[in-house]
């Protein structure tokens, strides 16, 4: 079967790119030779992949990338010595939120118990008229160090998370 | 630009493999070599896919610090270019989607779009002269990339600006040899017909003012 204009279509891109086979460069080579439409298509095919690269070489001429290199080296140093040590307090206290404030609260609990039972020889439910033991758990953060607070009346429990956080 | 494939090799400068070995052994020189030579190049295929020039630096760091990162483990069954080209594609192709664009699908048309490739130029494209794009057409070829779906966009920035061959197209996009000629083919299709819509345009306005 002789090919023609519709064979050599899509062989021209391929072509421009010099990845066909030798035995289909050779025909497309031959038939542009003689077909001014084909020549005309791989002409518009050239044109356009010039007018890209121009274009897109044109935009990124413009931009300083001298401080790139810095900016990369930078940051894999910071890589290499992991996250700095506010993240991880921070993450890590993000992580255990809920369980310092039950065993905070437990502990607060059990302080109150305490102090009231203390201070009571006969500890039992709340005489008439007393106000109700109220336990508040609040977080707090003391700059470098996130913790919470726990208040029942006069009675303050203070809990500082171990890790101190780097400003 | 000392970045660029077409540049000469400096024949006093190390190859790249010699430099990925100094940079796998922790030589921060080393590495920062390789950073120098691609830089340029990471930024123009980031700057051409997501147009904006802020990204498209954060996009070019991101990827050298990745490119630290798994450093140790790059084997070399690829060029290092065409490794590190993966990983600023794929960050960029994330970019996009993370902006919510939507990925527009490209199913290859089949031979209807090739029929249509085979109407004859325009009377615009079809002299000798008029074979050399316009320079008001350039201007245009930014609105017509933009236009292309992300994947395509990509394979003409590597092709077209970046001269990678149709074995390091299926190595950096990871799709095989027959996808990058299809999906090459297809590209460039939609470029010459938005390109073609406008030239189309000109050239009635051009006779209507005669």
């Amino acid at each position: 079967m002789r090919r023609g204009c519709q064979d050599a279509a899509p062989l021209l891109s391929p072509w421009m790119d010099g990845e066909l086979a030798e035995v289909d460069r050779r025909w497309v080579e031959e038939h542009l030779a003689s077909c001014a439409g084909c020549a005309a298509r791989s002409a518009l095919l050239a044109a356009q992949r010039d007018a890209v690269r121009d274009h897109v070489v044109r935009a990124a001429e413009a931009a300083d990338l001298s401080q790139l290199p810095n900016g990369v080296l930078a940051r894999t140093e910071a890589d290499q010595r992991g996250p700095p040590l506010s993240v991880r307090s921070t993450e890590m206290w993000r992580a255990h939120k809920t369980r310092f404030s039950v065993a905070a609260a437990l502990a607060a609990a059990a302080s109150v118990a305490l102090a009231v039972g203390l201070r009571s020889p006969t500890p039992g439910p709340s005489a008439p008229g007393e106000p109700a033991l109220m336990v508040s758990v609040d977080d707090v953060d003391f700059v470098d160090r996130p913790g919470m607070v726990l208040q029942s009346g006069q009675t303050a429990i203070i809990w500082l998370s171990p890790e101190r956080v780097l400003q | 630009m000392t970045e660029s494939r077409k540049t000469p090799p400096d024949l006093d400068a190390p190859d790249d493999r010699s430099l990925v070995r100094a940079a796998q052994r922790g030589d921060p020189l080393a590495f920062r070599s390789l950073v120098e030579r691609y830089q340029r190049r990471v930024y123009q295929l980031a700057l051409g896919m997501v147009k904006d020039s802020d990204e498209a630096m954060d996009i070019a760091q991101e990827t050298f610090v990745r490119v630290h990162r798994y450093l140790p483990s790059f084997k070399g069954d690829s060029s290092f270019f065409t490794w590190t080209y993966r990983i600023a594609t794929n960050l960029c192709l994330d970019s996009a989607r993370r902006r919510g664009r939507n990925e527009r699908v490209e199913m290859d048309e089949g031979d209807a779009e090739i029929e249509a490739q085979m109407e004859p130029p325009s009377a615009a494209l079809a002299g000798p002269q008029r074979a050399a794009l316009n320079a008001e057409l350039k201007a245009k070829i930014g609105e017509a990339l933009g236009s292309l779906s992300e994947n395509h966009r990509a394979i003409l920035l590597l092709r077209e600006v970046e001269g990678l061959s149709y074995e390091e197209l299926a190595q950096v996009l990871g799709i095989r040899k027959g996808t990058v000629m299809s999906r090459l083919f297809h590209a460039r299709l939609k470029m010459q017909r938005k390109l073609r819509e406008y030239l189309g345009s000109e050239g009635r306005r051009g006779e209507e003012d005669e």
